[in-house]
C-alpha cells in the first residue's frame, strides 16, 4: 500500500549561542493510509520538531519528508491542502464564540455548507449548548474539544495531533481516545504524538519510539511486545517494558 | 481571489475581537482625553500663550500619542496568538500566508482611526478650536494615516519579536512616550540645548509641526511635510518588511 506520510533520514539542528543542538538525528518512518500512527517519546525527544517539519512549520536541515506524495519543503502549499494540525495548546480565539471559531476556519478552508458543517461539529463535540458563548467561558476540556473540531473542519485526509491529551483529566482523556478512534474509522490518517505509553497501546496501529532524536523501535504494539517475549515466564511485556528496555533505563 | 477573501476573513476576526475588548478600546480613547484635560486645562492656564492657545498647541502631539497607544493592542494580540499556537494553526493551513498579518494591520488601523476621531471630538469639547479648511483637513488625515500605518506595522513586528505580552506592551508604550520629547508641548527654542537637538531630529516633530500649522490654517513648511512623509514612509516600509520576514522565516521551527 502506498504510504501517506514518508520520512527519510530527517535531521534537524537548533542553533544557539551555546552551540548546535542536534534534535533529530536521522529519523525515518512510513505511515500507511488510514489508521493511527503514534510517535512515542518523553519530553524533549523531538516529537514536536518532527510534527513541525511535517506540517510545514519548520524545515529539515537534512533528509526529506512527504505527505500524500508531496514534498513538505518544495510543495508546502499542496501539503497544507491535505493536512490539519492540533498543536500542544488549544489554539482557539478566546473572545470569539465556539460557533464563530468554527465558522472562521470553514471560511478559510472554503467549506461548502459551512453553517451546517459548523452545527454538525458542534453537535459531534457536545458543544451545542455553549456554541454562542465566548471561548473564555469554556472549561479546559471544552476548549480542547473545540480545538479538535476546528482541526476536523474541512475533512483533511491527514490529521496531526501533538500531545492531544496532555493536561486533560482522565474523563476527558478517555473521551478524546473515543474521538480519535472514531476519526480513524472514518478513514482519516492520524499522526499522534504522546508521552503516555498507555495511550499508544490503546490507540495506535503503529508505534515509533523516539528517544533523543533517534527512532529506537517501531512496529505495531504487538510486534514491539513480541520482541521482548519472555519464554521463562511465558509472558508478554507491557509497552512500558519495551520502552524502558529500549531507552536502556531498566 | 484567495488573497482578498482570506484577508477579509482575518480582518473580520480581528475587528470582532477588538470590539469585544472594551477595556483596551475604552482606555485608548479615555487616556488621551485626560491628557488633553491635564495639559490643556490644568497646565495651560500657566502658559504664556494662555489656556485656549495651549489646547490648540498640544492637540497634534496628543494625537501622535493616541495613535501609538492604540497600536499596543495589536502587538499584544499577535504575541499572544504566537504563543497560543494560533499562528501555527494558520501557518499550516492552505491560506494566503500574508492574510494573517494584513488582517491584523487593517483591523488595527481601523481601530486607530476611530480612536483618533473620538479624541478629536473630545478635544473639541474641551476647547480645541481648529481653523483648517477642508483641504487642510484632508492633508492632516493623510499624514495621520501614514503615521498610523507605520506605527501599526511597528507594533506587529514588536509583537512577533518579543517573548511576552508584557514586553510587547512596555516596548510600545516607550515609543508612545517619544512625542513628549518633541516640539509637541513647548516650542523647541525653550528646551535645553541637548534635548532640543533630539527633539528637532526625531520623527514625530515634523508631523506635529505640519499638523499644527495645518490645523491653525497657517502656512506649512514644505521641509516639514517632506520630512514627515520620508520618515514615516521609511518606518512603514522597514517595519513591514521586518514583520513579514519574521513571520515567514524566523518563526520557522
Amino acid at each position: 500500500m502506498k504510504s501517506m506520510i514518508s520520512v527519510k533520514d530527517l535531521h534537524k539542528y537548533y542553533r544557539s549561542r551555546k552551540g548546535d543542538h542536534h534534535v533529530l538525528k536521522g529519523v525515518s518512518f512510513e505511515v500507511a493510509k488510514g489508521g493511527i500512527f503514534c510517535l512515542l517519546g518523553s519530553n524533549g525527544a523531538g516529537k514536536t520538531t518532527a510534527v513541525n517539519i511535517l506540517t510545514t512549520l519548520g524545515k529539515p536541515d537534512r533528509g526529506s519528508a512527504s505527505i500524500n506524495g508531496c514534498d513538505v519543503v518544495k510543495y508546502s502549499d499542496r501539503v497544507r491542502e491535505s493536512i490539519s494540525l492540533t498543536g500542544q495548546y488549544a489554539a482557539t480565539d478566546e473572545l470569539l464564540t465556539g460557533r464563530e471559531n468554527l465558522q472562521m476556519i470553514a471560511d478559510l478552508r472554503r467549506v461548502e455548507n459551512s453553517k451546517a458543517e459548523t452545527v454538525r461539529l458542534l453537535q459531534a463535540f457536545r458543544l451545542e449548548d455553549a456554541a454562542d458563548k465566548p471561548v473564555s467561558d469554556y472549561s479546559g476540556g471544552m476548549r480542547r474539544r473545540l480545538d479538535i473540531a476546528m482541526t476536523l473542519m474541512g475533512n483533511s485526509p491527514v490529521i496531526f495531533l501533538d500531545e492531544p491529551t496532555t493536561g486533560l483529566d482522565p474523563q476527558n482523556r478517555i473521551a478524546m481516545w473515543e474521538l480519535i478512534r472514531t476519526m480513524a474509522n472514518d478513514g482519516v490518517t492520524i499522526f499522534l504524538t504522546t508521552q503516555y505509553l498507555e495511550e499508544a497501546e490503546q490507540l495506535a496501529n503503529q508505534v515509533a519510539i523516539l528517544h533523543e532524536g533517534v527512532i529506537i523501535a517501531q512496529g505495531s504494539p504487538e510486534e514491539l511486545k513480541q520482541d521482548l517475549y519472555c519464554e521463562e515466564t511465558d509472558s508478554l511485556p507491557t509497552l512500558e517494558d519495551v520502552f524502558l528496555t529500549h531507552i536502556g533505563e531498566k | 481571489m484567495r488573497f482578498f477573501s482570506d484577508t477579509y476573513v482575518m480582518f473580520k476576526r480581528n475587528i470582532k475581537i477588538g470590539f469585544r475588548n472594551p477595556d483596551a478600546f475604552g482606555m485608548a480613547i479615555v487616556a488621551p482625553f485626560i491628557m488633553i484635560m491635564l495639559f490643556g486645562l490644568v497646565l495651560g492656564g500657566a502658559m504664556e500663550m494662555g489656556r485656549a492657545n495651549y489646547v490648540n498647541f498640544i492637540v497634534p502631539s496628543i494625537m501622535m500619542i493616541s495613535i501609538v497607544q492604540s497600536t499596543i493592542f495589536v502587538g499584544i494580540s499577535i504575541n499572544r496568538e504566537k504563543k497560543a499556537g494560533i499562528v501555527d494553526r494558520f501557518r499550516s493551513m492552505p491560506i494566503a500566508q500574508s492574510s494573517f498579518l494584513l488582517g491584523h494591520v487593517c483591523a488595527s488601523v481601523f481601530r486607530s482611526v476611530i480612536v483618533v476621531v473620538a479624541v478629536t471630538v473630545g478635544a473639541f469639547i474641551i476647547g480645541f478650536r481648529p481653523e483648517a479648511s477642508f483641504t487642510q483637513w484632508l492633508a492632516i488625515a493623510g499624514i495621520f494615516l501614514l503615521v498610523t500605518v507605520a506605527a501599526t506595522w511597528l507594533a506587529v513586528f514588536v509583537g512577533l519579536v518579543v517573548k511576552s505580552e508584557e514586553s510587547a506592551s512596555s516596548s510600545l508604550t516607550m515609543i508612545s512616550l517619544l512625542p513628549y520629547l518633541s516640539s509637541g508641548f513647548a516650542p523647541i527654542e525653550t528646551l535645553p540645548r541637548w534635548l532640543a537637538l533630539f527633539a528637532e531630529h526625531q520623527p514625530f516633530t515634523p508631523v506635529i509641526d505640519s499638523a499644527r500649522a495645518l490645523m491653525m490654517g497657517s502656512p506649512v513648511s514644505n521641509s516639514d511635510l517632506i520630512l514627515s512623509v520620508v520618515w514615516w514612509t521609511g518606518i512603514a516600509v522597514v517595519a513591514c518588511i521586518a514583520a513579514v520576514k519574521m513571520y515567514g522565516h524566523k518563526l520557522a521551527k
